[in-house]
């Protein structure tokens, strides 16, 4: 099932008695739609997608937090406080370790999250053989992770990801460092796993976000400062352009018409 | 003939302990008989040119450890007959016998482990501890280790370039070096630190955790089992034990 | 109520500690190799033994100290598993020595470490007297030989040698570390389950906002 997220009144500390690094957090994202946490390093897009994979729950036992989350049919008061695999599919901002680092090969890599779930035998075989041929890597399965390129190495990445199949992606900057024919994969990639998850990525810039994302939410200091479809954050640019680089800021205020700039960036992604 | 991670090890164990028990020319006489045992038994050849390189260095190595300490001890222990050497030395029978008893017992030692090392890989050790019932947590800290173990020099050479360029004083006085030594450990050190945080998130994320079992090739490692084999090398060892004890009482 | 060394262990190492601990065994193969790059005269090869004592506990320090003897024995010489009980001493001895503060204070840390070379010594003599009789081809075989010849045992001669180098070797060491403990953010030594056995360094977290 493709769940939705519900986030109401989420507060979060590292350390009681530290400022917070989440304040008031609410946020609603529909099942099989995709929401860009936009903002500068820093505003708390990282400690969000963390706190919904469960990772900080399980892992920052000093840690506060107020609120409560709901992934799907799954209530947690107030975050949950352990990791959500496999219905939750991570992808590090550090793809380099994402990957386990005891693996000898590429096939073994991406069975390495089977294995801890305990699948064996042929179902093990056919979903790592449905992930390599997916993400064009047949080549490389006996390869090892250590010989792989940086493209190479994020499409394993993201391979290891979905082999699986969550049904809630969280993607930590996932074209940071990405040249732009594979920025334009990683688009065609996102808008296929829609149809089968819902995606929560975060990012420092709007372009990517502008081709793939249906809900758009500006984050700053632990704060969200808006939340909005398309329209609605094109409409509120100019008052977030102190926090959002954009390359064709220029572009945007000299065009009367949003939506043609809008179409602009859109048709450079397709 | 097949040997398993078990029984190598076993028969290691049994080796070791039988170099402390058998006199220094018996000794002489396994070293032979593992040279000979490298070439025409395959489980225990090692598995790579550059392992039978290094095999081949550290069998000097130790040969010429063997024979220093031979005439050290010679040299320096007194008791039976002295040999008059030319430069005022004299080396005397005791000294050289309990020079060869000890080299030949740790050229039988290092002989052993040499070939135990050299003929199978630490995955297939951790595959052989995972299935001998050590937390999984173990094994993966040993696999983990061989990829920084990888990583690191290509680590600290980038750092040490970066703090060279930077002015560090890697080149100078001792003083200057030693200081130059901390200004590479320590973005090292933390860097490691950053990374090993990252990397139990991402392991965690990907399901591991202290009840999951490492997988190698594709089989979940066999539960352990005792083979006939690894069975006889360990009563043997126990045998040798309980005579290295008795020998001990007896002076 | 008492934990098992079984509990006490899951807990160092979990989170950051197991990958940490990993690194940790790589630094006790490799910072030797780096000491002698920079032509520096000092051992270093139980520094990451060292980390992990202060900064998880004594029982994974422990592990890693074996484990860095096991792949030494594997990469390099192979009876290094033999001194495998001298890097047990110095685990097990950091571990108790952090618990109890001795990292917190700048003028306990070099006594530490003084105390730590003479059981390394004392921990080492037996195995390199017995394996080796004091002859392991490095430039100390002649302290051990000069101490033989003034009449001294095989054991009391490797032990003596030992008391020239471990406790510089081991001080320098605790030394290092105390710099690099102190040298990390609040954040980054709370992931850690010994993070409070080193100091707070002040500056450093109103730096990271902490």
């Amino acid at each position: 099932m493709v769940p939705t997220i519900d986030i109401r009144s989420l507060h979060y500390q590292y350390f009681e008695g530290t400022p917070s690094v989440l304040t008031d957090i609410n946020l609603h994202v529909p099942s099989g739609s995709c929401a860009a946490l936009l903002g500068p390093a820093g505003a708390g897009k990282t400690t969000l997608l963390q706190v919904l994979s469960g990772v900080v729950g399980s892992q920052f036992t000093t840690g506060k937090a107020d609120g409560r989350i709901l992934i799907g049919d799954q209530e947690f008061l107030p975050i949950p406080s352990r990791v959500l695999f496999p219905e939750v599919g991570y992808l590090m901002q550090d793809v380099s370790v994402q990957l386990s680092g005891i693996k000898e090969t590429v096939a073994e890599e991406l069975a390495f999250s089977l294995d801890n779930l305990g699948i064996t035998g042929d179902e093990r075989s056919r979903r790592v053989s449905a992930a390599l041929s997916e993400f064009d890597l047949a080549h490389l399965a006996h390869r090892a992770p250590s010989r792989l390129s940086g493209g190479e190495l994020q499409r394993v990445a993201l391979a290891s990801l979905l082999v699986s199949n969550p049904s809630l992606l969280l993607l930590d900057e996932p074209i940071s460092a990405l040249d732009s024919m594979a920025q334009q994969r990683m688009v065609s990639f996102i808008r296929s796993a829609k149809r089968t998850a819902t995606v929560l990525l975060s990012d420092s810039g709007i372009d990517f976000a502008l081709a793939v994302a249906d809900l758009f939410v500006v984050m700053d200091g632990g704060r969200i400062l808006f939340t909005g479809n398309r329209n609605q954050f094109l409409n509120s640019l100019q008052s977030f352009s102190h926090l959002l680089p954009i390359s064709l800021w220029d572009e945007v205020l000299s065009q009367s018409r949003r939506m043609t700039v809008d179409s602009r960036i859109t048709r450079v992604f397709t | 003939m097949r040997f398993d991670v078990g029984e190598k090890l076993s028969a290691t164990l049994f080796l070791i302990l039988l170099a402390i028990i058998l006199p220094w020319y018996l000794n002489a006489a396994l070293v032979l008989c593992l040279l000979i045992a490298r070439s025409t038994v395959p489980s225990i050849r090692p598995a790579s040119q550059v392992l039978r390189r290094r095999f081949r260095q550290l069998s000097g190595y130790f040969t010429i450890v063997v024979v220093l300490m031979t005439l050290v001890n010679g040299l320096l222990m007194e008791g039976g007959t002295q040999w008059e050497v030319p430069g005022g030395f004299s080396i005397s029978r005791v000294g050289l016998e309990f020079g060869l008893r000890t080299g030949m017992r740790l050229l039988v030692i290092a002989t052993s482990l040499l070939l135990f090392f050299g003929s199978t890989t630490i995955p297939r050790i951790a595959q052989f501890l995972q299935s001998a019932g050590w937390p999984v947590q173990l094994v993966m800290t040993l696999l983990l280790t061989l990829h920084f173990v990888e990583t690191l020099p290509d680590r600290v050479s980038m750092i040490f370039t970066a703090q060279e360029a930077r002015g560090a004083p890697v080149r100078a006085n001792m003083f200057a070096r030693t200081k130059g030594f901390f200004l590479i450990l320590s973005p090292l050190v933390l860097s490691a630190i950053v990374e090993s945080i990252d990397r139990s998130m991402a392991l965690e994320l990907r399901g591991f955790h202290r009840g999951t079992k490492l997988t190698f090739d594709g089989e979940t490692a066999a539960p352990g089992r005792m083979t006939i084999v690894s069975l006889a090398f360990l009563v043997l060892s126990f045998f040798c034990i309980l005579w290295i004890i008795l020998q001990w009482f007896q002076q | 109520m008492t934990k098992t060394i079984r509990e006490q262990f899951q807990l160092e190492i979990a989170g950051a500690g197991l990958p940490f601990v990993a690194f940790c065994i790589a630094l006790n193969l490799t910072a030797g190799q780096l000491a002698s790059a920079l032509k520096l005269p000092i051992y270093l090869d139980s520094l990451g033994t060292v980390l992990v004592a202060v900064l998880c506990g004594p029982w994974s320090a422990i592990m890693a100290g074996v484990f860095s003897n096991i792949l030494g024995s594997a990469f390099g010489n192979p009876v290094m598993l033999f001194f495998s009980p001298v890097m047990i001493v110095i685990g097990a001895f950091t571990g108790f020595l952090a618990k109890r503060g001795w990292f917190r204070k700048w003028y306990l840390v070099p006594i530490g470490g003084v105390l730590q070379g003479v059981l390394a010594a004392i921990a080492s003599a037996p195995i390199a007297a017995y394996l080796f009789s004091g002859v392991m081809l490095a430039g100390t075989d002649v302290l051990v030989i000069y101490f033989r010849s003034v009449g001294n045992t095989l054991l009391q001669s490797v032990f003596f040698q030992g008391l020239s180098s471990d406790p510089v070797d081991k001080t320098i060491t605790y030394i290092l570390v105390y710099l690099l403990c102190r040298s990390l953010p609040l954040r980054l030594l709370q992931r850690f389950r010994g993070g409070n056995n080193v100091p707070r360094n002040e500056a450093l977290n109103r730096t990271y906002a902490l």
